[in-house]
């Protein structure tokens, strides 16, 4: 019983420094989000180019798609978007979809003429609508959908290359070779 | 004379309360208001809906107002923004599994404290007389 409580303070200090330490690494801007490994909530929205033509979640069927909520006055969208442009070249094989999140048609397709359009279209969320459904908070986001079309990451924040490489490109890589 | 003067100060003191008396709130108005107070802005952290002006706010201050009015109730509400954005958006979370620590913890600390001081101004049996 002496020695116990003998460890027991070094015990708290030691149990006290690694929840700080814990806390340096945790960027308390980014939640988890409690859409991931739920199937990706359904909406119905026109396109950047065609706002005649509606789509809803089925374009997710199928193939696995980059969903990137983006808009044109978001400073971190055009940081991380030569990265993620290249990646796009190189990864033919993933649906690139585009999100646009409450921007003026005219500048979005603007800042897409200025940095670039790696993307195979954008849904065009005016009013923020389906941004609320999927737990947008703040451009950009960054949600992976696999085959059956379930959500199965989410990234708050600019892509790098470092979280690409240690986040995204194996859960890629393991939901190309799931059966839809 | 003296009294007098503490009798004017003291209905001075209550005079404000009957410019400013509640008024009567539309239930639905009360929900509102009770839930944008209730609900955290997971865009300016410390700060609820009912406080904050930023976009995604006025978004979902709109999103809030309109679920009201299409009769759905405080529970359904809550529920929706939780499988939204998670347990963080409320800044009364439910208890459960994944929020004990946050909410048991403090009792836990006490107790350990009380444990802690009675163990160490505990009297040494052998002293007694």
């Amino acid at each position: 019983m002496k020695k116990l409580s003998s460890i027991l303070p070094l015990a708290l200090v030691l149990a006290l420094l690694f929840f700080f330490s814990k806390g340096l690494t945790l960027d308390p801007k980014a939640l988890n989000s409690p859409l991931v490994n739920k199937k990706a909530p359904s909406f119905s929205i026109t396109t950047l180019d065609k706002p005649e033509i509606l789509v809803n979640e089925q374009i997710f069927l199928d193939r696995v798609t980059v969903l990137k909520a983006w808009s044109s006055g978001c400073w971190a969208c055009q940081q991380e978007h030569d990265f993620l442009s290249q990646t796009a070249k190189k990864l033919p094989e993933l649906q690139w979809l585009g999100l646009n999140y409450k921007d003026e048609r005219l500048e979005a397709k603007n800042w897409l003429k200025a940095w670039g359009d790696p993307y195979q279209y954008h849904l065009y969320d005016l009013q923020g609508r389906m941004g609320l459904d999927y737990g947008v908070y703040g451009t950009p986001e960054t949600f992976i959908i696999d085959k059956k079309g379930w959500l199965r990451y989410k990234a708050v924040g600019a892509i790098t290359e470092e979280k690409w490489r240690q986040e995204i490109e194996p859960l890629i890589i393991d939901l190309m070779e799931e059966t839809p | 004379m003296k009294k007098l003067l503490i009798l004017i100060m003291v209905i001075h003191l209550w005079l404000p309360n009957a410019l400013f008396a509640k008024q009567e709130l539309d239930p639905k108005d009360d929900l509102y208001l009770q839930l944008t107070k209730e609900l955290r802005c997971t865009v300016c952290q410390n700060q609820t809906l009912y406080d904050s002006s930023a976009s995604f706010a006025i978004d979902l201050k709109t999103l809030i107002r309109e679920k009201i009015d299409s009769g759905e109730n405080e529970t359904e509400i809550k529920n929706f923004l939780v499988s939204r954005y998670g347990d963080f958006i409320l800044y009364r979370p439910e208890f459960k599994v994944a929020t004990s620590l946050l909410w048991g913890g403090p009792l836990l600390l006490i107790i350990l404290g009380i444990f802690g001081v009675l163990r160490t101004f505990r009297i040494d049996p052998s002293l007694e007389t």
